[in-house]
């Protein structure tokens, strides 16, 4: 998915016609997804959301099967890679300050049918799964037609 | 504590104006609360691109 938002980026999101928003959906059966959830957030505190989600991405299979606290270790070990405050980042996780906005996201999907990850919202419109840039590239042009 | 109450004010104003009353938050009249720097800076950490774009696409992902 991330090569995918590369091109939205290119194409549609630096020329002003796409707005892209991110929101969790950490499935149940993923034990570590809501905590990298909030370690993004957490990230974002200190200005470095889009550094972590990509991270947390490429990284996924370093930290996929780790347990919960040896998993909080390796974000922390991240945060320090990417020059942020590691106590502050630990504390934001310990805490628990952003479970309740990840929730929110979780509450808002399961209002709009989302039942697996990834889905998406075009103007509204829930597309199940994932697919490549030019599933999007129709579905956004289609979007772009119907502007007035 | 600070992050405590912005989270709070998104509850709020993410169920309306009744949800804002509700919660508490101070009336002026019949002014519309705005949200502060800090709650609309929560919100966007996720987002890229202009509010104003045409379309926008809502990703609901899981990072596992």
């Amino acid at each position: 998915m991330l090569q995918t938002l590369s091109q939205i980026k290119e194409a549609y999101i630096d020329t002003g016609l796409v707005r892209y928003v991110v929101k969790d959906f950490p499935l149940l059966s993923h034990p570590n997804a809501a905590i990298a959830a909030e370690a993004a957030r957490c990230a974002g505190a200190q200005g470095a959301y889009w550094a972590m989600h990509d991270l947390l991405f490429n990284l996924q299979k370093q930290w996929s099967p780790q347990g919960s606290e040896q998993v909080v270790d390796a974000f922390v070990g991240y945060a320090e890679d990417l020059k942020l405050d590691p106590l502050a980042f630990r504390q934001c996780l310990d805490s628990g300050e952003f479970g309740e906005l990840v929730r929110l996201d979780v509450w808002e999907g399961e209002q709009a049918g989302v039942q697996g990850t990834p889905s998406f919202r075009i103007n509204g419109q829930l597309i199940r799964g994932a697919y490549p840039f030019e599933t999007f590239q129709e579905l956004i042009e289609a979007e772009l037609e119907n502007t007035p | 504590m600070a992050i405590d109450k912005g989270v709070t004010n998104v509850s709020a104003l993410r169920g309306g104006w009744a949800a804002w009353q509700q919660a508490g938050y101070p009336l002026e009249g019949t002014r519309v609360p705005t949200p502060s720097p800090l709650v609309v800076a929560i919100e966007e950490m996720t987002v890229l691109g202009s509010p104003d774009a045409p379309v926008t696409i809502e990703e609901f992902s899981d990072f596992q």
